[in-house]
């Protein structure tokens, strides 16, 4: 559009302020709404299905369909067709890990050092702890520390006299051997509860924000496997043994509540306690896929081979999340056309009064395309501020929430620090729909005052 | 020629409720005529002078104006022709008010693609022509009448046109105010531009060289011009 053009465009702007800015509030009240619901659909989303519960993946469970069992189960011929699906129309998933559960009582104890009363610590960890393939969790931890099976491949050094052992081991008094500790991992859920509920409860133990740097990191506890604090003992296997556990890392891929460690250790325990076969069963088995598109595809090709995919809350909230935002959006796009509806009205009536002023333009020059472009031109520029007027409007507002929600409300698990995402996408979209229904609106004036005879126009002065 | 009207008729309205305002019209303008056409009000006049303007398309007949046939123009063609060959004044002086002298009459470049510089250029050229140039910055909506119509006059001159067409241009100024803007057209005539001049006023047509009389819708040519006989309305 010629710079002259512009001008005359800005001009009748400039002399139509009050008129433009009545018709524009309906945008930007609209467009404030739109982009306001929209961020915070998108923030909601990145902690809830992001952090929470992750949509990314899908968990494998083997049929209950009957009070004995369906007879099947999750072994490692089952993880490879996960892996590599035979229907080629199948989407081939990102990674397949099994995982394994302690098939046994175990108890666990620790922290004495971190708390200034200096008691351990007691907690439970029958069903609370299970195996992760060493490799897909070793990428994510940092060192020093490393995610792994010690006793995989080191043949530890007997304890010396005293039950001694040399840095960084300790003695597994019930085979006078000098293991390694344990490495095992927690999942942002537990420190979410921790930072929100234990620590904001007490002055002694600190917040974590980074597991690297917290008193937490590295730190030993001690884990009694065939005891439980219910009274349970292992009937099978031999008397229960203690271990040391490590604190090596965080890991969106550990049990969402209580304690990850490398999958071989979980096999040795639970063929000791449980048998061979509990030693070769996975649990369950988890499917990362590469896109939240797989997910339907890659969940009906688990059904058809005969296994059950376990319902995360995932999908329920998301769908709840699309739900309520979807009502607000469209709450907000009803008055965003209820003001395209006004913007024609008004542009209509400016078409009216201006009918020489056209029949002049067309006099000295101007084209049907012209006049229509001058029209349009003026309902964009209103589009454009409306829609930069109302993204402000949208992102004060949602500074105010952040601001409250930190000052006001009590933390919870996984409190964002802001509930809302203003990606370049939203931007973009909020500004095209605030020009695009403007230049809805004064299509029709728009298209009336092209077509208007210049000797008629010229003629109603 | 110029201007080569043939058997032009216009009508407002259909049926029983249908007003003929143009019959038959035929007329011939050399390039550097000065032409008045003069008639009683609503006997078609300024209908044909829209006509010859490419304002109005809805007629019927052969109209070829600066060597274009309006039928078989395109929207844009004949946009074209306005914005270049053809000066419009009008009676009311259609002056943007909100804008200055100088932008009014640099309005046919906002459609042209002529360079910033050249714009300026062609505006104090013009509004020096007029007497205004002055006044270039002054807003259009606090000038007199005579200002005004001097600064429509600019505005007409832009681009150079061949032919100017004017409605009733001293019906709103005073004597004197008038007499000057006849003297301009005189002046601009004998630079070479075609005048075609609607008007009801004698002094006007006075100033001519031919004068149309329509009545009725029909056209027809008086003899001679009456040179200096001033004074009464046609």
């Amino acid at each position: 559009m010629p710079s002259r053009l512009l001008f005359l465009i800005w001009q009748n702007l400039r002399r139509n302020m009050r008129h433009n800015i009545l018709s524009s509030i309906g945008i930007i009240v609209g467009i404030a709404a739109f982009a306001f619901f929209l961020a915070l659909d998108a923030g909601v989303r990145r902690v809830v299905l992001g952090e929470i519960f992750p949509v990314d993946r899908l968990e494998v469970v083997a049929p209950k369909s009957s009070l004995f069992g369906s007879g099947r189960f999750i072994d490692d011929a089952v993880l490879a067709r996960l892996r590599q699906p035979v229907d080629s129309t199948v989407p081939a998933p990102a990674a397949v890990f099994g995982r394994m559960r302690l098939g046994f009582p175990a108890r666990g104890w620790g922290g004495a050092r971190i708390l200034k009363r200096g008691r351990d610590i007691p907690f439970e960890l029958t069903g609370f702890c299970d195996g992760v393939d060493d490799q897909v969790i070793a990428p994510e931890i940092k060192p020093p520390f490393t995610f792994r099976d010690h006793l995989a491949d080191d043949q530890p050094p007997p304890c010396a006299p005293g039950n001694r052992c040399p840095e960084g081991r300790y003695c597994a008094w019930d085979v006078n051997r000098c293991h390694k500790p344990v490495p095992a991992v927690i999942s942002r859920h537990l420190i979410e509860l921790y930072n929100s509920s234990i620590a904001a409860s007490n002055p002694d133990l600190p917040k974590i924000p980074d597991f690297l740097t917290s008193i937490f990191a590295g730190k030993t506890f001690t884990v009694e496997l065939g005891r439980s604090y219910f009274g349970t003992v292992v009937r099978q296997g031999g008397q229960p043994i203690q271990r040391k556990f490590q604190l090596v890392g965080v890991s969106d891929k550990a049990i969402p509540l209580g304690l990850s460690v490398p999958i071989g250790y979980v096999k040795r325990w639970n063929q000791r306690y449980k048998g061979g076969a509990s030693a070769k069963t996975y649990s369950s088995a988890v499917l990362l896929t590469r896109s939240k598109a797989d997910i339907t595809p890659i969940a009906a090709y688990i059904k058809s081979i005969g296994f059950d995919v376990k319902q995360g809350a995932g999908k329920t909230i998301g769908l709840f999340i699309t739900l309520a935002s979807f009502l607000l959006t469209l709450v907000s796009v009803i008055i965003v056309f209820i003001a395209a509806i006004n913007i024609a009205h008004t542009f209509l009536m400016l078409v009216s009064e201006r009918r020489w002023e056209i029949g002049l333009l067309r006099a000295v020059g101007a084209s049907r395309a012209h006049v229509r472009r001058t029209v349009l031109g003026e309902a964009a520029i209103i589009g454009a501020v409306s829609g930069t007027v109302g993204l402000s409007l949208a992102w004060v507002a949602a500074l105010v929430c952040d601001h409250f929600s930190a000052t006001r409300l009590p933390d919870f698990p996984f409190k964002p620090e802001s509930y809302f995402v203003f990606s370049p996408t939203l931007i973009a979209l909020s500004m095209g729909f605030a020009i695009g229904c403007c230049l809805l609106g004064a299509l029709l004036p728009a298209q009336r005052a092209a077509a208007l005879s210049p000797a008629q126009a010229l003629g109603s002065r | 020629m110029l201007i080569k009207l043939h058997k032009i008729n216009k009508q407002y309205g259909q049926g029983s409720a249908a007003r003929r305002v143009l019959r038959d019209v035929d007329l011939a303008i050399a390039e550097g005529d000065f032409a008045a056409i003069v008639g009683t009000s609503g006997s078609g006049k300024s209908s044909l002078l829209n006509v010859i303007g490419g304002l109005d398309r809805d007629f019927t007949g052969e109209a070829e104006v600066v060597g274009q046939s309006l039928r078989g123009l395109s929207d844009r063609a004949l946009s074209m022709l306005r914005n270049r060959s053809i000066g419009f004044i009008f009676q009311q002086f259609n002056l943007l008010e909100h804008l200055s002298c100088g932008e009014n009459v640099a309005l046919p470049a906002v459609f042209s693609k002529w360079d910033k510089a050249k714009v300026k250029r062609r505006v104090d050229d013009v509004l020096e022509r007029v007497g205004l140039a002055d006044r270039r910055d002054h807003l259009a909506g606090r000038l007199s009448g005579g200002q005004k119509q001097r600064v429509a006059i600019a505005r007409a001159l832009f681009h150079s046109p061949t032919l100017l067409l004017c409605d009733e241009p001293t019906g709103n100024l005073d004597t004197r105010t008038g007499r000057a803007v006849i003297e301009l057209f005189q002046q601009l005539n004998d630079e070479g531009i075609t005048l075609l001049i609607v008007t009801h006023e004698a002094r006007v047509s006075d100033a001519a060289r031919r004068v149309l009389r329509i009545e009725d819708g029909s056209l027809s040519e008086d003899p001679a011009p009456q040179v200096g006989s001033g004074g009464s309305d046609a």
